[in-house]
Protein backbone atom coordinates (compact mmCIF):
# COMPACT_ATOMS: atom_id res chain seq x y z
CA UNK A 1 0.00 0.00 0.00
CA UNK A 2 0.93 3.47 -1.25
CA UNK A 3 1.69 5.89 1.59
CA UNK A 4 2.14 8.25 -0.75
CA UNK A 5 -0.89 11.32 -0.20
CA UNK A 6 -1.80 13.40 -2.95
CA UNK A 7 -3.44 16.42 -2.60
CA UNK A 8 -6.65 15.33 -4.00
CA UNK A 9 -6.46 12.67 -1.05
CA UNK A 10 -6.17 14.89 1.22
CA UNK A 11 -8.74 17.09 -0.03
CA UNK A 12 -10.86 13.75 0.24
CA UNK A 13 -9.60 12.79 3.74
CA UNK A 14 -10.09 16.40 5.35
CA UNK A 15 -13.93 16.31 3.94
CA UNK A 16 -14.60 12.83 5.42
CA UNK A 17 -13.39 13.86 8.54
CA UNK A 18 -16.30 16.06 10.02
CA UNK A 19 -18.64 13.34 8.47
CA UNK A 20 -16.84 10.22 10.12
CA UNK A 21 -16.85 12.10 13.66
CA UNK A 22 -20.50 12.57 13.27
CA UNK A 23 -20.88 8.80 12.34
CA UNK A 24 -19.89 7.79 15.38
CA UNK A 25 -22.64 6.73 17.63
CA UNK A 26 -23.26 9.11 20.59
CA UNK A 27 -22.93 7.51 24.03
CA UNK A 28 -26.13 8.88 25.67
CA UNK A 29 -24.64 11.34 28.82
CA UNK A 30 -26.22 9.18 31.84
CA UNK A 31 -23.59 10.92 34.51
CA UNK A 32 -25.01 14.01 36.05
CA UNK A 33 -23.15 16.99 36.05
CA UNK A 34 -20.89 17.65 38.62
CA UNK A 35 -22.33 20.14 41.02
CA UNK A 36 -20.94 23.54 40.48
CA UNK A 37 -18.12 24.12 43.29
CA UNK A 38 -19.11 26.47 45.86
CA UNK A 39 -15.80 27.92 46.53
CA UNK A 40 -15.08 28.56 42.96
CA UNK A 41 -18.68 30.68 42.66
CA UNK A 42 -17.50 32.69 45.44
CA UNK A 43 -14.31 33.55 44.41
CA UNK A 44 -15.08 34.09 40.72
CA UNK A 45 -18.22 36.26 42.57
CA UNK A 46 -14.83 38.00 44.08
CA UNK A 47 -13.04 39.09 40.88
CA UNK A 48 -16.48 40.07 39.16
CA UNK A 49 -17.04 42.23 42.15
CA UNK A 50 -13.81 43.56 41.94
CA UNK A 51 -13.62 44.10 38.22
CA UNK A 52 -16.71 46.29 38.73
CA UNK A 53 -15.19 48.20 41.66
CA UNK A 54 -11.96 48.92 39.38
CA UNK A 55 -14.01 49.80 36.70
CA UNK A 56 -16.06 52.45 38.47
CA UNK A 57 -12.73 54.29 39.33
CA UNK A 58 -12.06 57.45 37.27
CA UNK A 59 -7.87 57.85 36.59
CA UNK A 60 -6.22 60.47 34.03
CA UNK A 61 -5.38 59.49 30.43
CA UNK A 62 -1.74 60.06 31.52
CA UNK A 63 -1.19 58.37 34.20
CA UNK A 64 1.17 54.94 34.07
CA UNK A 65 0.74 52.18 35.49
CA UNK A 66 3.10 51.22 38.51
CA UNK A 67 5.23 49.80 36.41
CA UNK A 68 7.88 50.79 33.55
CA UNK A 69 9.22 49.59 30.61
CA UNK A 70 12.80 50.11 29.68
CA UNK A 71 14.35 50.00 26.14
CA UNK A 72 17.23 49.17 27.24
CA UNK A 73 17.57 46.20 29.70
CA UNK A 74 20.17 45.91 32.52
CA UNK B 1 19.11 59.14 73.85
CA UNK B 2 20.08 56.44 75.87
CA UNK B 3 22.21 53.79 73.71
CA UNK B 4 21.14 50.18 74.34
CA UNK B 5 22.88 48.35 76.73
CA UNK B 6 26.06 46.80 76.24
CA UNK B 7 25.31 42.84 75.45
CA UNK B 8 25.70 40.57 78.41
CA UNK B 9 28.84 38.36 77.78
CA UNK B 10 27.69 35.21 79.78
CA UNK B 11 24.66 33.41 78.38
CA UNK B 12 22.87 30.89 80.72
CA UNK B 13 21.10 27.65 79.93
CA UNK B 14 18.02 30.03 80.39
CA UNK B 15 18.61 33.07 78.12
CA UNK B 16 20.53 31.36 75.61
CA UNK B 17 17.56 30.24 73.79
CA UNK B 18 16.45 34.38 73.24
CA UNK B 19 19.94 35.82 73.19
CA UNK B 20 20.27 38.52 70.83
CA UNK B 21 22.40 38.84 67.72
CA UNK B 22 25.17 41.52 69.91
CA UNK B 23 24.97 38.75 73.03
CA UNK B 24 25.45 35.87 70.94
CA UNK B 25 28.19 37.83 68.78
CA UNK B 26 30.17 38.99 71.85
CA UNK B 27 30.24 35.08 73.26
CA UNK B 28 31.21 34.07 70.64
CA UNK B 29 34.50 36.60 70.12
CA UNK B 30 34.80 35.80 74.07
CA UNK B 31 35.15 32.16 73.11
CA UNK B 32 32.41 31.46 75.79
CA UNK B 33 30.86 29.25 72.89
CA UNK B 34 31.66 27.98 70.00
CA UNK B 35 29.80 28.24 66.46
CA UNK B 36 29.53 25.03 66.50
CA UNK B 37 28.27 24.66 70.01
CA UNK B 38 25.70 27.06 69.32
CA UNK B 39 24.42 25.04 66.03
CA UNK B 40 24.52 21.75 67.49
CA UNK B 41 22.43 23.43 70.51
CA UNK B 42 19.53 25.65 68.35
CA UNK B 43 19.87 22.67 65.61
CA UNK B 44 18.84 20.02 68.35
CA UNK B 45 16.10 22.56 69.78
CA UNK B 46 14.61 23.13 66.14
CA UNK B 47 14.48 19.10 65.11
CA UNK B 48 13.17 18.43 68.55
CA UNK B 49 10.72 21.18 69.13
CA UNK B 50 10.55 22.62 65.76
CA UNK B 51 7.50 19.52 64.95
CA UNK B 52 5.53 20.89 67.93
CA UNK B 53 4.49 24.31 66.57
CA UNK B 54 4.97 22.61 63.40
CA UNK B 55 7.71 25.09 62.35
CA UNK B 56 10.26 23.16 60.84
CA UNK B 57 10.09 22.32 57.11
CA UNK B 58 13.27 20.60 57.12
CA UNK B 59 16.62 20.39 59.19
CA UNK B 60 19.68 21.53 57.06
CA UNK B 61 21.97 20.65 60.39
CA UNK B 62 24.27 18.37 58.24
CA UNK B 63 24.98 21.31 56.26
CA UNK B 64 25.47 23.26 59.44
CA UNK B 65 28.33 21.70 60.96
CA UNK B 66 30.65 22.10 58.37
CA UNK B 67 29.42 25.83 58.19
CA UNK B 68 30.04 26.20 61.88
CA UNK B 69 33.45 24.61 62.00
CA UNK B 70 34.72 26.89 59.31
CA UNK B 71 33.07 30.04 61.18
CA UNK B 72 35.08 29.14 63.96
CA UNK B 73 38.11 28.21 62.70
CA UNK B 74 38.28 31.72 61.26
CA UNK B 75 36.86 33.37 64.41
CA UNK B 76 40.15 31.91 66.15
CA UNK B 77 42.60 33.28 63.94
CA UNK B 78 40.77 36.95 64.19
CA UNK B 79 39.31 36.50 60.72
CA UNK B 80 36.10 38.37 61.92
CA UNK B 81 33.15 38.52 58.86
CA UNK B 82 30.72 41.07 61.21
CA UNK B 83 28.33 40.24 63.75
CA UNK B 84 26.34 37.76 62.43
CA UNK B 85 29.60 35.31 61.89
CA UNK B 86 28.66 31.87 64.26
CA UNK B 87 25.10 32.65 64.75
CA UNK B 88 22.75 29.80 63.49
CA UNK B 89 19.11 30.88 61.35
CA UNK B 90 16.12 29.49 59.77
CA UNK B 91 15.03 30.91 56.09
CA UNK B 92 10.98 30.58 55.11
CA UNK B 93 10.65 27.42 53.34
CA UNK B 94 10.10 29.66 50.10
CA UNK B 95 13.71 30.26 49.19
CA UNK B 96 16.11 28.05 47.76
CA UNK B 97 19.29 26.20 49.72
CA UNK B 98 21.04 24.41 47.18
CA UNK B 99 19.93 20.43 47.49
CA UNK B 100 17.69 20.52 50.02
CA UNK B 101 13.57 20.41 49.56
CA UNK B 102 12.05 23.66 48.94
CA UNK B 103 8.63 23.11 49.19
CA UNK B 104 7.10 26.60 49.50
CA UNK B 105 5.13 25.02 51.79
CA UNK B 106 2.85 23.49 48.93
CA UNK B 107 2.32 19.48 48.46
CA UNK B 108 2.39 19.65 44.70
CA UNK B 109 6.00 20.90 45.40
CA UNK B 110 6.91 18.55 48.41
CA UNK B 111 9.91 17.22 46.42
CA UNK B 112 11.03 20.29 44.70
CA UNK B 113 15.05 20.52 44.83
CA UNK B 114 16.88 23.09 43.67
CA UNK B 115 21.00 23.52 42.51
CA UNK B 116 21.55 26.68 43.69
CA UNK B 117 20.87 28.86 47.11
CA UNK B 118 18.59 31.96 47.34
CA UNK B 119 20.40 35.18 47.14
CA UNK B 120 19.71 36.46 50.57
CA UNK B 121 21.18 32.80 51.93
CA UNK B 122 24.14 33.54 49.79
CA UNK B 123 24.48 36.92 51.67
CA UNK B 124 24.01 35.16 55.16
CA UNK B 125 26.55 32.75 53.82
CA UNK B 126 29.17 35.24 53.01
CA UNK B 127 28.50 37.22 56.52
CA UNK B 128 29.27 32.96 58.06
CA UNK B 129 26.46 32.84 59.50
CA UNK B 130 24.73 29.08 59.65
CA UNK B 131 21.55 27.98 58.10
CA UNK B 132 20.32 25.26 60.16
CA UNK B 133 16.75 24.43 59.18
CA UNK B 134 13.76 25.67 56.52
CA UNK B 135 10.87 27.25 58.34
CA UNK B 136 7.23 25.97 57.42
CA UNK B 137 5.04 28.69 55.70
CA UNK B 138 1.29 29.00 54.25
CA UNK B 139 0.93 26.82 50.41
CA UNK B 140 2.26 28.84 48.20
CA UNK B 141 2.91 32.18 50.26
CA UNK B 142 -1.20 32.69 50.39
CA UNK B 143 -1.62 33.14 46.84
CA UNK B 144 -5.63 32.79 45.97
CA UNK B 145 -6.32 33.70 49.65
CA UNK B 146 -6.49 30.88 52.55
CA UNK B 147 -8.92 30.98 55.47
CA UNK B 148 -7.28 28.07 57.26
CA UNK B 149 -4.27 28.14 59.35
CA UNK B 150 -3.43 24.55 58.05
CA UNK B 151 -2.91 25.53 54.64
CA UNK B 152 0.58 24.44 54.95
CA UNK B 153 2.62 21.06 53.99
CA UNK B 154 3.43 21.18 57.67
CA UNK B 155 -0.34 21.71 58.88
CA UNK B 156 -0.71 24.53 61.25
CA UNK B 157 1.82 26.31 62.46
CA UNK B 158 1.39 27.03 66.27
CA UNK B 159 1.73 29.87 68.49
CA UNK B 160 4.84 29.49 71.33
CA UNK B 161 2.16 31.43 73.21
CA UNK B 162 -0.11 29.44 73.64
CA UNK B 163 -0.74 26.83 71.23
CA UNK B 164 -4.24 26.84 70.84
CA UNK B 165 -3.67 30.18 68.53
CA UNK B 166 -2.41 30.37 64.98
CA UNK B 167 1.65 31.31 64.60
CA UNK B 168 0.55 34.01 61.84
CA UNK B 169 1.28 33.84 58.03
CA UNK B 170 2.22 33.27 55.80
CA UNK B 171 5.75 33.25 57.36
CA UNK B 172 4.65 31.14 60.27
CA UNK B 173 7.36 29.19 60.71
CA UNK B 174 9.81 31.72 61.03
CA UNK B 175 7.64 33.73 63.44
CA UNK B 176 7.22 30.30 65.86
CA UNK B 177 10.59 29.26 65.56
CA UNK B 178 12.50 32.54 66.89
CA UNK B 179 9.35 32.99 69.37
CA UNK B 180 9.94 29.26 70.52
CA UNK B 181 14.03 30.19 70.94
CA UNK B 182 14.96 27.65 68.49
CA UNK B 183 16.15 29.69 65.59
CA UNK B 184 17.70 33.99 66.94
CA UNK B 185 16.19 34.77 63.34
CA UNK B 186 14.59 33.96 60.47
CA UNK B 187 13.91 35.11 57.13
CA UNK B 188 10.66 35.61 55.52
CA UNK B 189 9.04 37.27 53.13
CA UNK B 190 5.63 39.33 52.93
CA UNK B 191 3.40 40.26 49.92
CA UNK B 192 1.11 41.89 52.07
CA UNK B 193 1.38 41.41 55.60
CA UNK B 194 3.67 38.03 55.79
CA UNK B 195 6.16 39.49 58.32
CA UNK B 196 4.09 41.54 60.10
CA UNK B 197 1.19 39.35 61.31
CA UNK B 198 3.62 36.88 62.50
CA UNK B 199 5.69 39.00 64.28
CA UNK B 200 2.78 40.46 65.59
CA UNK B 201 1.24 37.41 66.80
CA UNK B 202 4.57 35.74 68.13
CA UNK B 203 5.47 38.76 69.83
CA UNK B 204 8.64 39.44 67.51
CA UNK B 205 10.04 42.41 66.08
CA UNK B 206 9.29 41.51 61.80
CA UNK B 207 11.21 43.95 59.34
CA UNK B 208 9.67 44.49 55.79
CA UNK B 209 12.32 46.36 53.74
CA UNK B 210 11.67 48.41 51.07
CA UNK B 211 10.47 46.55 47.69
CA UNK B 212 14.12 46.05 45.71
CA UNK B 213 16.14 46.68 48.75
CA UNK B 214 16.90 42.87 49.49
CA UNK B 215 17.48 40.54 46.20
CA UNK B 216 14.70 37.83 45.66
CA UNK B 217 16.64 35.83 43.36
CA UNK B 218 16.01 32.13 44.37
CA UNK B 219 12.26 32.99 46.29
CA UNK B 220 9.34 31.77 44.99
CA UNK B 221 7.77 34.35 43.38
CA UNK B 222 3.87 35.59 44.04
CA UNK B 223 3.68 39.13 43.30
CA UNK B 224 6.47 40.47 41.42
CA UNK B 225 5.86 44.03 42.04
CA UNK B 226 5.16 43.03 45.71
CA UNK B 227 7.23 40.75 47.10
CA UNK B 228 9.90 41.33 49.59
CA UNK B 229 12.37 39.48 51.62
CA UNK B 230 12.71 40.10 55.61
CA UNK B 231 13.62 39.19 58.61
CA UNK B 232 12.08 38.17 62.43
CA UNK B 233 14.22 38.50 65.14
CA UNK B 234 13.88 39.33 68.83
CA UNK B 235 14.61 42.97 68.56
CA UNK B 236 14.60 45.86 66.31
CA UNK B 237 18.30 46.04 66.34
CA UNK B 238 18.98 42.27 65.44
CA UNK B 239 16.40 43.29 62.58
CA UNK B 240 19.31 46.17 61.37
CA UNK B 241 21.73 43.76 61.52
CA UNK B 242 20.95 41.29 59.49
CA UNK B 243 19.17 43.56 56.90
CA UNK B 244 22.59 45.08 56.47
CA UNK B 245 23.69 41.76 55.47
CA UNK B 246 21.16 40.64 53.22
CA UNK B 247 20.67 44.16 51.51
CA UNK B 248 22.14 44.93 48.32
CA UNK B 249 21.68 45.11 44.45
CA UNK B 250 21.27 42.33 42.09
CA UNK B 251 20.94 42.46 38.60
CA UNK B 252 19.48 38.70 38.90
CA UNK B 253 15.95 40.52 40.30
CA UNK B 254 14.13 42.79 38.06
CA UNK B 255 12.97 44.31 40.51
CA UNK B 256 16.47 45.34 42.46
CA UNK B 257 16.53 48.72 43.85
CA UNK B 258 20.65 48.54 43.26
CA UNK B 259 20.57 50.16 46.87
CA UNK B 260 22.84 48.93 49.87
CA UNK B 261 21.41 48.76 53.33
CA UNK B 262 24.11 49.98 56.24
CA UNK B 263 22.95 49.61 59.62
CA UNK B 264 23.95 52.78 61.37
CA UNK B 265 22.46 53.44 64.96
CA UNK B 266 25.55 55.88 65.34
CA UNK B 267 24.02 58.40 63.41
CA UNK B 268 20.63 58.45 64.43
CA UNK B 269 18.37 61.46 64.29
CA UNK B 270 16.96 62.83 67.15
CA UNK B 271 14.17 61.79 68.55
CA UNK B 272 12.96 65.04 69.63
CA UNK B 273 13.05 66.03 65.51
CA UNK B 274 10.64 63.30 64.17
CA UNK B 275 7.00 63.71 63.10
CA UNK B 276 4.88 60.84 63.96
CA UNK B 277 1.75 60.39 62.10
CA UNK B 278 -0.89 58.74 63.94
CA UNK B 279 -4.41 58.76 65.03
CA UNK B 280 -5.60 58.82 68.77
CA UNK B 281 -8.80 56.41 67.32
CA UNK B 282 -6.56 53.60 66.03
CA UNK B 283 -5.39 53.24 69.72
CA UNK B 284 -8.18 53.61 71.63
CA UNK B 285 -11.21 52.65 69.43
CA UNK B 286 -10.32 50.64 66.72
CA UNK B 287 -8.76 48.03 68.45
CA UNK B 288 -11.42 44.85 69.77
CA UNK B 289 -12.47 45.83 73.36
CA UNK B 290 -9.88 44.04 75.18
CA UNK B 291 -6.90 44.85 73.55
CA UNK B 292 -7.90 48.91 74.16
CA UNK B 293 -6.35 49.12 77.24
CA UNK B 294 -2.92 47.75 76.73
CA UNK B 295 -2.69 49.59 73.01
CA UNK B 296 -3.34 52.90 75.00
CA UNK B 297 -0.17 52.22 77.11
CA UNK B 298 1.36 51.83 74.33
CA UNK B 299 0.69 54.55 72.98
CA UNK B 300 1.97 56.47 76.39
CA UNK B 301 5.37 55.00 76.19
CA UNK B 302 5.02 56.61 72.08
CA UNK B 303 4.61 59.71 73.88
CA UNK B 304 7.56 60.16 76.20
CA UNK B 305 9.73 59.23 73.62
CA UNK B 306 9.32 62.85 73.13
CA UNK B 307 8.69 63.20 69.31
CA UNK B 308 5.87 65.28 67.56
CA UNK B 309 2.76 63.62 67.83
CA UNK B 310 1.01 64.64 64.29
CA UNK B 311 -2.45 63.30 64.44
CA UNK B 312 -2.88 62.01 60.17
CA UNK B 313 -5.34 60.43 58.41
CA UNK B 314 -4.94 57.79 55.58
CA UNK B 315 -5.47 59.10 51.94
CA UNK B 316 -9.28 57.37 50.77
CA UNK B 317 -8.45 54.64 48.64
CA UNK B 318 -9.68 50.93 47.98
CA UNK B 319 -6.67 49.62 48.99
CA UNK B 320 -7.79 45.57 49.57
CA UNK B 321 -9.54 45.69 45.98
CA UNK B 322 -6.20 47.48 44.29
CA UNK B 323 -3.60 44.79 45.86
CA UNK B 324 -6.22 41.94 45.35
CA UNK B 325 -6.39 42.42 41.90
CA UNK B 326 -2.16 42.91 41.80
CA UNK B 327 -1.63 39.51 43.68
CA UNK B 328 -4.01 37.99 41.98
CA UNK B 329 -3.53 38.85 38.36
CA UNK B 330 0.34 38.33 38.58
CA UNK B 331 0.39 34.90 40.92
CA UNK B 332 -2.35 33.75 38.22
CA UNK B 333 0.45 34.33 35.67
CA UNK B 334 3.08 32.96 37.73
CA UNK B 335 1.08 29.92 38.94
CA UNK B 336 -0.46 29.54 35.38
CA UNK B 337 1.04 25.90 34.92
CA UNK B 338 0.26 24.64 38.58
CA UNK B 339 -3.45 25.78 38.02
CA UNK B 340 -3.96 24.61 34.51
CA UNK B 341 -2.56 20.67 35.14
CA UNK B 342 -5.00 20.76 37.46
CA UNK B 343 -1.95 20.13 39.99
CA UNK B 344 -3.88 23.44 42.17
CA UNK B 345 -6.23 20.44 43.45
CA UNK B 346 -3.47 19.09 46.06
CA UNK B 347 -3.15 22.09 47.99
CA UNK B 348 -4.68 21.98 51.10
CA UNK B 349 -7.20 24.82 51.51
CA UNK B 350 -10.18 24.53 49.07
CA UNK B 351 -10.87 28.53 49.10
CA UNK B 352 -7.05 28.84 48.07
CA UNK B 353 -7.66 26.60 45.07
CA UNK B 354 -11.05 28.05 44.24
CA UNK B 355 -9.21 31.44 44.47
CA UNK B 356 -6.52 31.00 42.20
CA UNK B 357 -8.69 29.19 39.75
CA UNK B 358 -10.55 32.31 39.80
CA UNK B 359 -8.01 34.41 39.33
CA UNK B 360 -7.21 33.25 35.53
CA UNK B 361 -10.30 35.14 35.25
CA UNK B 362 -8.37 38.72 35.77
CA UNK B 363 -8.82 40.85 32.24
CA UNK B 364 -5.44 42.59 31.22
CA UNK B 365 -7.86 45.94 32.00
CA UNK B 366 -8.51 45.12 35.73
CA UNK B 367 -4.46 44.78 36.49
CA UNK B 368 -3.62 47.93 34.71
CA UNK B 369 -6.35 50.04 36.64
CA UNK B 370 -5.49 48.51 39.86
CA UNK B 371 -1.47 49.70 38.54
CA UNK B 372 -2.54 52.75 37.91
CA UNK B 373 -4.70 53.31 40.66
CA UNK B 374 -1.55 51.96 42.87
CA UNK B 375 0.54 55.14 41.35
CA UNK B 376 -2.09 57.57 42.26
CA UNK B 377 -1.62 55.53 46.02
CA UNK B 378 2.03 56.34 45.86
CA UNK B 379 1.67 59.64 44.89
CA UNK B 380 -0.39 60.65 47.91
CA UNK B 381 1.88 58.71 50.29
CA UNK B 382 4.77 60.58 49.32
CA UNK B 383 2.51 64.17 49.73
CA UNK B 384 1.98 62.68 53.42
CA UNK B 385 5.09 61.97 53.88
CA UNK B 386 5.96 64.98 53.22
CA UNK B 387 4.58 66.41 56.59
CA UNK B 388 6.08 63.30 58.67
CA UNK B 389 8.84 61.03 59.36
CA UNK B 390 6.88 57.98 60.23
CA UNK B 391 3.56 56.04 60.83
CA UNK B 392 2.45 54.24 63.57
CA UNK B 393 -0.76 52.26 64.20
CA UNK B 394 -1.65 49.08 66.03
CA UNK B 395 -0.49 46.14 63.38
CA UNK B 396 -3.56 44.27 64.46
CA UNK B 397 -6.71 45.16 65.58
CA UNK B 398 -7.82 41.62 66.90
CA UNK B 399 -5.57 38.82 68.79
CA UNK B 400 -4.14 35.96 66.93
CA UNK B 401 -6.92 33.19 64.90
CA UNK B 402 -7.54 30.05 66.56
CA UNK B 403 -5.41 27.34 65.22
CA UNK B 404 -8.12 24.88 65.09
CA UNK B 405 -11.19 26.46 63.07
CA UNK B 406 -11.67 28.51 59.91
CA UNK B 407 -10.69 32.19 60.20
CA UNK B 408 -13.52 34.32 61.20
CA UNK B 409 -15.71 35.60 57.82
CA UNK B 410 -17.73 38.17 59.61
CA UNK B 411 -16.66 42.00 60.12
CA UNK B 412 -16.07 42.94 63.24
CA UNK B 413 -17.84 46.27 64.32
CA UNK B 414 -15.30 48.87 64.37
CA UNK B 415 -15.59 52.76 63.85
CA UNK B 416 -16.83 54.73 60.82
CA UNK B 417 -14.08 57.01 60.89
CA UNK B 418 -11.28 56.16 59.96
CA UNK B 419 -7.44 56.87 61.38
CA UNK B 420 -4.20 54.80 59.76
CA UNK B 421 -4.20 51.41 60.86
CA UNK B 422 -7.55 50.25 58.53
CA UNK B 423 -6.01 48.92 55.42
CA UNK B 424 -1.96 50.38 56.33
CA UNK B 425 -0.30 46.94 55.39
CA UNK B 426 -2.09 46.80 51.85
CA UNK B 427 -1.48 50.17 51.14
CA UNK B 428 2.33 50.61 52.41
CA UNK B 429 3.00 46.95 50.36
CA UNK B 430 1.46 48.90 47.34
CA UNK B 431 3.69 51.44 47.54
CA UNK B 432 7.03 49.05 48.19
CA UNK B 433 7.06 51.07 52.27
CA UNK B 434 9.30 49.57 54.89
CA UNK B 435 7.84 48.42 58.10
CA UNK B 436 8.46 46.84 61.10
CA UNK B 437 6.27 45.08 63.42
CA UNK B 438 7.64 45.39 67.22
CA UNK B 439 5.65 43.68 70.38
CA UNK B 440 3.87 46.79 72.39
CA UNK B 441 2.12 44.51 75.09
CA UNK B 442 0.33 41.58 76.29
CA UNK B 443 -3.33 40.88 76.18
CA UNK B 444 -4.60 37.34 77.76
CA UNK B 445 -1.23 36.52 77.53
CA UNK B 446 -0.93 36.98 73.55
CA UNK B 447 1.37 39.91 72.21
CA UNK B 448 0.20 42.35 70.55
CA UNK B 449 2.04 44.44 67.60
CA UNK B 450 2.65 48.16 66.86
CA UNK B 451 3.74 48.94 63.42
CA UNK B 452 6.29 51.87 61.96
CA UNK B 453 6.23 52.67 58.56
CA UNK B 454 8.55 55.56 56.83
CA UNK B 455 9.23 56.50 53.14
CA UNK B 456 10.90 53.88 51.26
CA UNK B 457 14.84 53.68 52.07
CA UNK B 458 14.60 55.19 55.76
CA UNK B 459 14.89 51.71 57.59
CA UNK B 460 17.40 53.59 59.79
CA UNK B 461 14.76 55.63 61.45
CA UNK B 462 12.66 53.10 62.01
CA UNK B 463 14.70 51.12 63.26
CA UNK B 464 16.00 54.14 65.60
CA UNK B 465 11.91 54.60 66.85
CA UNK B 466 11.96 51.22 67.74
CA UNK B 467 14.66 50.98 69.58
CA UNK B 468 13.29 54.17 71.62
CA UNK B 469 10.67 52.46 72.18
CA UNK B 470 12.62 49.00 73.02
CA UNK B 471 14.37 50.60 75.79
CA UNK B 472 11.75 52.05 77.12
CA UNK B 473 9.68 48.61 77.29
CA UNK B 474 10.49 45.26 78.20
CA UNK B 475 7.59 43.33 75.95
CA UNK B 476 10.75 42.38 73.35
CA UNK B 477 12.48 40.93 76.70
CA UNK B 478 9.45 38.47 77.56
CA UNK B 479 9.71 35.05 76.14
CA UNK B 480 7.24 32.53 76.10
CA UNK B 481 7.51 29.02 78.52
CA UNK B 482 8.87 26.71 75.84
Amino acid sequence: MSLRYTRRKFAALAAAAPLAAQSVPQTPQTAPAPPPDPELQEALATVRSVSKHLSRIEVPMALEPAFSFHAARG
Amino acid sequence: MPREAEPRAKLDQASLPFATIPELNVALRNREISSAELTKYFGRRLEKSGPVYNALACSTLKTAHRAAKQADYDLKRGRFRGPLQGIPYGAKDLLAFAKYPTTWGAKPFAHQVFDFNARAIDRLQDAQSILIGKLSMIELAGGGGYSLASASLQGPCLNPWNRAYWAGGSSSGPGAAVAAGLVPFALGSETSGSIMTPACYCGLSGLRPTYGLVSRQGAMALSWTLDKIGVLAHTAEDCGLVLHAIAGGDDNDPGSAHKSFYYTPQYERKMSDLHIGYAEIDFSEWPDEPLRPAFRNALRIIRSIGSHMVETKLPDYPYGTVIGAVIDSEGASAFEPLIRSGKVDELADKSQIAGLKASLTYSALDYLKAMRVRRQIQDAFAEMFEQIDLLIAPTHFSPPELASVPFPTDTPNRPGKKGVGAGLVPAANLCGLPGLSIPCGFVNGLPIGLQIISRPFLENTILAFARAFQNRSDFHKRHPAV
